[in-house]
């Protein structure tokens, strides 16, 4: 939460920065040295601040997953907070992602009874669709072993 | 990542446009900088979505417990999914360089039952990454507890 609160801080000071130079543009006393300075400052925040910004998100869980097959390399239930937090790789993109998703009790069962047999999974995958109306993204796990069970 | 940086690059243009039209004074850039101001209020925006949920290159030197991990050998990138010892303990993603031979030399180190990595960022973008031995707070104790969560001992 408190990280939230970071980022419209930081967004608003960016858009703080803009007004100012919006402002600027139409007050013409750009000749006093002080003015200048102030605007070229600001000038200069309102690149660093999103730069920042980004810097200090990055590696956050994105909770808008785009629709796509995910291969699920780890997990975490968060009961409290309502989410699942998964660390997922798609084919082809190297790049792992980070993404929070909604918690339903079905879906951390098999998740917790996936832990306790790691390593006996040929694989986990993550299958998001697209959201109805505007909701929750919808998904499923799907999990299949190496070997029966039989 | 390319979207990032040409949003990055948009930002910076959208800058240089309107301190050019404050300083160079000239009537027929101000609608130009009025544009670009209006596209300014939302690159920041444009730039969060896009990059959120990717691994973060540049982790704070602290401690973490390791939840998983994946070490793409072609790059020579270590990715780790953690949660911080202390404070927010919502999981991120961060990316490390690491080699082969650093992956195997620390998961020979595996031994502590927590899995608690110490993360100490060096020199020229190096960091050591070791597993370390980490006693919870003993809450009976009146120890303060943040953000840590019992291992998993199967994993």
């Amino acid at each position: 939460m408190s990280e939230l609160l970071t980022y419209i801080v930081l967004f608003s000071l960016q858009a703080a920065t803009i007004c100012f130079l919006f402002a600027m543009l139409f007050v013409h006393a750009s000749r006093k040295w002080w003015l200048r300075a102030v605007t070229v400052a600001l000038g200069l925040a309102s690149i660093a601040l999103p730069i920042y910004t980004v810097s200090t998100t990055l590696g956050y869980p994105d909770p808008w997953p785009p629709s796509g097959q995910y291969e699920v390399r780890g997990w975490e239930i968060d009961e409290n907070g309502d989410a699942f937090y998964l660390f997922v790789e798609k084919t082809g993109d190297p790049t792992p992602r980070h993404y929070k998703l909604p918690f339903d009790l079905e879906t951390a069962l098999e998740l917790q009874k996936a832990r306790e047999e790691v390593g006996t999974f040929e694989y986990i995958r993550l299958v998001v669709d697209e959201p109805v109306d505007d909701g929750p993204p919808q998904f499923d796990i799907l999990m299949k072993k190496r070997f029966s069970e039989d | 990542m390319a979207t990032y940086l040409a949003l990055i690059v948009v930002h910076l243009a959208g800058v240089a446009i309107i301190l050019i039209a404050i300083f160079a004074n000239r009537r027929w850039l101000k609608p130009l900088a009025v544009l670009a101001g209006a596209a300014l209020i939302w690159t920041p925006l444009l730039i969060f979505l896009n990059t959120l949920g990717l691994p973060n290159n540049a982790p704070p030197n602290g401690k973490y417990r390791m939840i998983s991990s994946k070490m793409h050998e072609t790059d020579d990138i270590l990715y780790v999914f953690v949660n911080a010892i202390e404070g927010d303990y919502t999981p991120r993603v961060y990316s490390i360089p690491f080699t082969r031979r650093q992956y195997d030399r620390l998961n020979q180190n595996t031994d502590y039952e927590s899995r608690v990595l110490s993360i100490e960022g060096g020199e020229g973008g190096n960091y050591e990454v070791v597993y370390v031995d980490y006693t919870p707070p003993d809450l009976t104790k009146g120890d303060v507890m943040r953000g840590w969560r019992a291992p998993d001992p199967e994993r």
